[in-house]
């Protein structure tokens, strides 16, 4: 049953509606000769012109031919491919030089988003379909290039072109329709964006994007907000004059179809680097590829395909008894990470070294709010602990020194009924400590785990009580994106978009930015230039992430927390940093922290 | 069938080379050199068809490195691409290297080569964890090698022209 628009649940936690070709038929049917509504006023100049796209293949597909005649109002006549007329409604904007409009096709599930530089004659279309994807829903997009035909005239030599200058921009836009949102392009292929008014704004969220250049200026992007409602969306945007016209077509959680365009003016919130070699202006879309070790029918050649990550449907989705079993069965706490024959070690290959500065030690975790944990330190690997006053528990655990005095250290709570993981950044210097408590047994699927903050003290002879004092959640890395170079081949970026979000950036092997994705996060303040982090792969592979950063030797230190049918396991993370900049994005989230 | 005899071995050449070749071939004065037309015929023909399957066979390595599945499945007498191996991501044709020679077999329906080459191999980003499979998703790997090989290729003649039969890296 269709609740609200907008939904009170993250969108991949929401239930979207599986709409059948026929439903979407029909809502298309209600609208489809009226064009897109739009609360900004239309360019009506269209009425009386005649226009013919000629658009180019694009590998083995041809580019359609579209000859549009428009009639007076908001009506257009469509001949695709030197076919039949069709009758529809359309709407246009004007951004300068340059027209923007759509329409659908009557009887079809299909349209187009059109973009006219009127001064080149050069043309960038979108064609939009619903019913491409198993979600049908979820709108597909084919992108021509092409331009418009003059008789006598010859084709232009030049077209509008897939690009990375966009790449690392940061935006807030207000629309027409009052809808504020804060997009972020820090890849060549896909997009994140934070809905300030439709939803909360405290998580962000990822999709597929394309990023077109039509001049210096002015610059198309696109979304499909894959794996959530499907809506796609693709505005014009003057990149100098922060202004844009877009259309926004798709069904909301309501299951209504949202099919307008709209107007909004923008503010910078700033430029982040990139990481091609300079002169690489290339852009996307990253084409499905099958790489090695990936299995998968992916066609390259279909009709607008790319690379879309869809995580949900490859995450193991398991109960809590088949939990409890693969915890029982096998449980691996800092055992190597990968499979046979690399002889790397994964994410941990530019990982600190573990340490032995714990041997020996005997301290406890007293944690507001509990619990208190006791420690018997016995070597650099092998610890005990024990509960509120419960009884000694011996565990494997591996400890890093992330920063001088500042220990992490992690260990499994063989026995506790959601098999709890702590990863436990403690500051032997100041007494403090902060634990990231995974767990398992959540609502959604039992092996995706959660993770609660615990701050707490340090009890250890030697070690003053640091009073009321406590590590704090911080901003400080709001707006920050950091690259994590893990292993050759295997490069991240972290962009934290709100207080509570953690997106991850796949760079290409040219140093593009490629996949992202995104989850909840938390972060706190360890000391000057030290944090500790954490993000969820909610909905996707259910890892729990730990990381200590440390923005002045630009090295990160992490343990990872992850159940999957082969069990549950604990691992280091490490990776060499660069900071790649800061957006400007304080100013919105002041008092939601 | 694939024992077919194969006769008239003839040079393979590349790249400038293959241009060449048949200019002097032609170039050479039939009656000054004792050849008949019948055996002028026949040596254009060879040269024709060595012509062609060295074209195709640019076509292979081309779309084989460009990952274009379908225009490479086009080539095939199957209209199926290979599997050439774990990884393989990129074919180098060795200019320099001695060319192995065309065999075109006595009723001129099928035809041999063999090809000296570099294998570029993508060692794939091993593990379960979500960076590496989005890495893997959009084609990352962990390192590449470069290794020596022979790309031995079996042609057919079909109604549209020269197809390939099988490929083998070895």
């Amino acid at each position: 049953m269709p609740g609200k628009a907008y939904p009170d649940v993250p969108l991949y936690r929401y239930d979207w509606g599986r709409l059948s070709e026929a439903a979407i038929g029909a809502s298309i049917g209600d609208v489809v000769m009226k064009g897109p509504q739009c609360a900004s006023p239309l360019d009506l100049s269209l009425a009386g012109r005649t226009m013919q796209i000629v658009t180019d293949a694009d590998g083995p597909n041809a580019g359609p031919t579209l000859s549009y005649r428009f009639l007076t109002g908001t009506r257009l006549i469509l001949s695709e491919n030197g076919g039949d007329g069709v009758n529809a409604g359309y709407s246009a904007l004007s951004l300068e030089h340059l027209t923007f409009f759509a329409h659908l096709i009557p009887g079809t599930l299909r349209g187009y988003a059109v973009v006219v530089d009127n001064r080149t004659g050069l043309v960038t279309a979108f064609e939009l379909w619903f019913a491409g994807q198993e979600a049908k829903r979820e709108v597909s997009r084919a992108v021509w290039q092409g331009y418009l035909f003059e008789k006598g005239r010859d084709a232009p030599p030049t077209r509008h072109r897939s690009t990375n200058r966009m790449e690392g921009k940061g935006l807030y836009w207000k629309t027409d329709a009052g809808d504020e949102t804060l997009e972020f392009y820090p890849s060549i292929s896909y997009s994140h964006w934070v809905e300030l008014t439709r939803l909360d704004g405290r998580q962000g969220y990822c999709a597929p994007s394309d990023y077109i250049q039509i001049d210096d200026r002015f610059y198309l992007y696109t979304r499909t907000e894959a794996e959530f409602s499907g809506i796609f969306s693709t505005t014009l945007i003057d990149l100098d004059r922060l202004r844009q016209v877009g259309l926004r077509l798709g069904f909301n959680a309501a299951d209504e179809l949202e099919y307008r365009l709209f107007t909004g003016a923008g503010e910078w919130l700033g430029q982040i680097a990139q990481f091609e070699k300079f002169g690489d202006v290339s852009g996307g879309p990253a084409k499905p590829r099958p790489g090695p070790g990936q299995t998968g029918q992916l066609d390259p050649n279909a009709k607008g395909a790319r690379g879309i990550y869809r995580p949900l449907g490859t995450m193991p989705k398991m109960t809590r008894a088949q939990v409890d079993a693969a915890v029982k069965q096998n449980t691996r706490v800092f055992a190597p990470r990968t499979g046979e024959g690399s002889g790397a070690a994964g994410m941990a290959t530019n990982g600190l070294p573990s340490v032995d500065w714990l041997a020996g030690k005997s301290f406890t975790l007293r944690y507001d709010g509990g619990p208190v944990m006791d420690y018997r330190v016995r070597s650099a690997d092998e610890l005990q602990w024990r509960k509120d006053g419960g009884a000694w528990v011996t565990a494997r655990y591996q400890a890093y020194e992330p920063s001088a005095g500042v220990i992490l250290f992690g260990h499994v709570l063989e026995g506790e009924p959601n098999h709890d993981g702590h990863s436990i950044c403690a500051d032997f210097v100041n007494g403090l400590v902060t634990t990231f408590n995974g767990f398992l047994n959540t609502p959604y699927f039992a092996n995706e785990a959660g993770a609660r903050t615990l701050f707490g003290t340090i009890e250890m002879e030697g070690i003053a009580s640091p009073g009321k004092r406590r590590h704090q959640r911080t901003d400080e890395l709001l707006g920050r994106a950091l690259t994590w170079n893990y292993a050759p081949g295997l490069t991240s970026m972290h962009l934290y978009s709100t207080p509570q979000t953690v997106s991850w950036i796949i760079f290409t092997d040219s140093g593009a930015g490629g996949l992202e994705w995104s989850g909840p996060g938390d972060f706190v303040k360890i000391r000057d230039d030290l944090y500790f982090a954490y993000w969820l792969e909610d909905a996707c592979n259910g890892t729990l992430g730990t990381i200590v950063i440390n923005m002045r030797t630009m090295h990160d230190s992490g343990i990872g927390y992850h159940c999957g049918e082969e069990g549950l396991s604990m691992s280091q993370i490490g990776a060499h940093s660069r900071h790649a900049g800061k957006f400007d994005i304080d100013r919105f989230f002041k008092n939601k922290a | 069938m694939e024992d077919k005899s194969m006769t008239s071995r003839r040079s393979f050449l590349k790249s400038g080379a293959m241009v060449a070749a048949p200019v002097a071939l032609v170039a050479t004065p039939a009656v000054a050199a004792g050849v008949g037309d019948e055996e002028l015929r026949m040596r254009l023909a060879r040269m024709v068809d060595s012509r062609a399957i060295e074209a195709l066979n640019r076509r292979f390595v081309s779309q084989f490195n460009a990952a274009d599945e379908r225009g490479l499945a086009a080539l095939f007498a199957d209209g199926r691409a290979p599997e050439l191996g774990r990884g393989i991501a990129r074919l180098v044709l060795e200019d320099a290297a001695e060319p192995e020679g065309i065999e075109l077999s006595a009723d001129g329906s099928r035809a041999r080569a063999t090809y000296v080459c570099r294998a570029e191999v993508e060692h794939i980003l091993e593990g379960h964890d979500t960076l590496m499979q989005m890495a893997r998703l959009q084609g990352n790997c962990a390192h590449r090698t470069s290794e020596p090989g022979e790309l031995r290729i079996d042609y057919v003649r079909r109604q549209g022209g020269w197809t390939i039969e099988r490929v083998r890296l070895g």
